[in-house]
């Protein structure tokens, strides 16, 4: 048998030379962009996290300052308000997966013209974040915005209409609204995908025992899409996390900092006040917490698998 | 026999209600798009008109003449998101339909090792590389050029690459394996036979990355300084914050910019839950 084997890559092995060189060919330009770019990146960013690099004055004049960019951060308030937005917008990843998941099954089984629909739910998802920042900004407009007209319409007295992005008290909520509508249709898209691989036989069997629409759905459709939840969740993390071209248009951080993410604050310290050796470090806790979630995540899933 | 009549009434019954709650909400979910469409046809004064015209009652095409011949260059704009989208999509049509083919079905030494440190570098957030990025743009020149914003694509994206990965191997081995005992090597296999077996994720790999790149407005943000280099998104924000109250004028250059992206997308549509969605890539 091991004979045979050995017999046999000998046979193969100049057409493996051949394979070997061709494979490489192949995927050379996706190869030095991942060297290039990603490999190198992580070296260089790792390294000037622990510099007082500035990028106005170049990283040749940077000096090692040791774990005080990452000491820096625990008196830092601005950071301290980005985590606690983060956190907070993070809370419409539940509600957008699920209703992602209802609205996914329904028009996988029951809703008549899905194609048609499904286009309609996937549309914000293609749109330009310039233009949905300018069309949410007129829509949410304090005075004169239809969504305050149509609260003004629903028995809302005046004074008590929000702010929605003028005001930093709403201005998150306004925030987390649109990137719930914004992303749906995406998380629908890829539901209806991983529904078509659940086995019918699962369903009849459920019809047999007599279950309806509602069960069917607890016990067999959300477990059996935990999978695509799992990969949706953490996509959903680290894109909540490093978000910031979309709050850069639509609020930039404020008022105040109350819409202020992570992921803003690195490209405002990396390119805006230039500190940027601050930055690289913000960029590598920003890594340490979607690590953090995704093992949190992947043992969670263990015990489920296992239970 | 008259149970399951009733049954089937009752799945009917179940159905209409099912299609009219997800198209009430779907129709809800467009609602901000019908506005925009209505908005750039209609006089500063009405726009904001309560209950809302939905159909201007005196449409006119201020908007968009303000924006067409207005004080900005919107041509170059548009002349320039065109290049860099098109450019962009050649490069990582290649580069990811070449690197897909290879981890897929080329059998090279080392080939397992490098996907798994590929698959292992999507955990890491992008944030990390942008300033190292910056970096090697500046040292090669690139900073504030057309190159800064299309040179990425031409090493072709993870997305890009898995997409095609997975499209490749539900080809049948038999098939390349045949192609090379006829002595096609791997480039000619790559070309004339893989290639026309994966053309629906073809489409979907072409339109994500086109979408991808038209709407980009980061790295524009990052990179450019000049404005006339500049592309649809960051012509189309300075020209609103310019025109901070003229929103028929913003409306009418918000549905020029995602015209192409609609055209697109309604002649790709078809692919993407076939190919997409059922292949388990995850953008």
């Amino acid at each position: 048998m091991t004979r045979e084997r050995k017999k046999r890559q000998k046979e193969r092995k100049p057409g493996r030379r051949m394979d070997t060189i061709s494979g490489y060919l192949l995927v050379a330009p996706n190869l030095i962009g991942f060297l290039v770019f990603t490999l190198f990146g992580i070296g260089f960013s790792l390294v000037m996290a622990f510099t007082d690099w500035n990028l106005v004055r170049g990283y040749e004049e940077a000096n090692f300052v040791g774990l005080k960019n990452f000491t820096d951060m625990f008196t830092d308030p601005y950071l301290k308000a980005c985590l606690i937005n983060n956190a907070k917008l993070l809370l419409v990843l539940p509600i957008q997966l699920f209703l992602a998941a209802v609205l996914a099954s329904l028009m996988n089984k029951a809703v008549y013209g899905k194609a048609g629909v499904r286009a309609m739910y996937f549309l914000p998802y293609v749109t330009n974040i310039v233009a949905i920042a300018t069309i949410w900004e007129a829509l949410f407009h304090k005075t004169k915005g239809p969504v305050n007209a149509l609260l003004m319409v629903l028995g809302i007295s005046e004074s008590a209409l929000p702010g929605w992005l003028s005001s930093s008290q709403w201005a998150l909520l306004a925030v987390a609204i649109v990137l719930l509508w914004k992303d749906l249709g995406y998380s629908i898209l890829m539901y209806s995908g991983a529904l078509q691989q659940i086995p019918q036989e699962l369903y009849e069997a459920a019809e047999v025992d007599g279950a309806g629409v509602v069960a069917k759905f607890l016990h067999i459709t959300i477990p059996q899409l935990a999978p695509m939840t799992f990969m949706l969740t953490i996509l959903g993390v680290v894109s909540s996390l490093q978000m910031w071209g979309f709050v850069q248009v639509i609020t930039n951080g404020g008022p105040g900092t109350s819409t202020y993410t992570l992921g803003l604050y690195i490209y405002r310290s990396s390119f805006i006040t230039n500190r940027t050796g601050y930055a690289c470090a913000l960029a590598w806790l920003l890594t340490v917490l979607v690590l953090i979630f995704a093992i949190f995540r992947c043992r969670e899933e263990r015990k489920f698998s296992v239970e | 026999m008259e149970r399951k009549k009733s049954a089937k009434k009752k799945q009917i019954m179940g159905r209409c209600v099912a299609t009219l709650l997800v198209w009430f909400l779907g129709i809800a979910m467009v609602i901000p798009f019908v506005w925009m469409f209505s908005t750039s046809f209609k006089g500063m004064n009405e726009v904001f008109t309560f209950p809302i015209e939905w159909l201007p009652t005196r449409p006119t095409l201020k908007g968009y003449t303000a924006l067409l011949f207005g004080k900005i260059p919107y041509f170059t704009y548009f002349l320039n998101s065109v290049k860099v989208s098109l450019i962009a999509v050649f490069g990582t049509f290649f580069s990811c339909t070449m690197a897909g083919y290879a981890y897929a079905k080329v059998n090279f030494a080392g080939r397992d090792k490098l996907f798994l440190m590929k698959l292992a570098a999507t955990m890491l957030p992008g944030m990390v590389t942008i300033l190292p990025t910056y970096i090697i743009y500046s040292k090669l020149g690139l900073l504030n050029s057309h190159a800064s914003l299309w040179l990425g694509y031409f090493f072709g994206g993870t997305f890009g690459v898995f997409l095609m990965r997975q499209a490749f191997l539900s080809i049948p081995d038999s098939l390349i394996e045949s192609a090379r005992l006829d002595g096609a090597g791997h480039f000619r296999i790559y070309w004339s036979i893989a290639m026309p077996n994966v053309k629906s994720s073809t489409s979907t790999l072409l339109f994500m990355y086109f979408l991808w790149s038209w709407n980009d407005y980061e790295k524009p943000l990052m990179y450019l300084w000049t404005p006339k280099l500049f592309t649809l998104p960051m012509a189309v924000k300075s020209f609103s914050d310019d025109q901070s109250q003229n929103y028929p004028a913003i409306m009418a250059a918000n549905v020029l910019m995602l015209l192409p992206i609609m055209i697109a997308f309604v002649t790709c549509q078809k692919f993407f839950v076939e190919s997409l969605v059922g292949s388990g890539v995850k953008g």
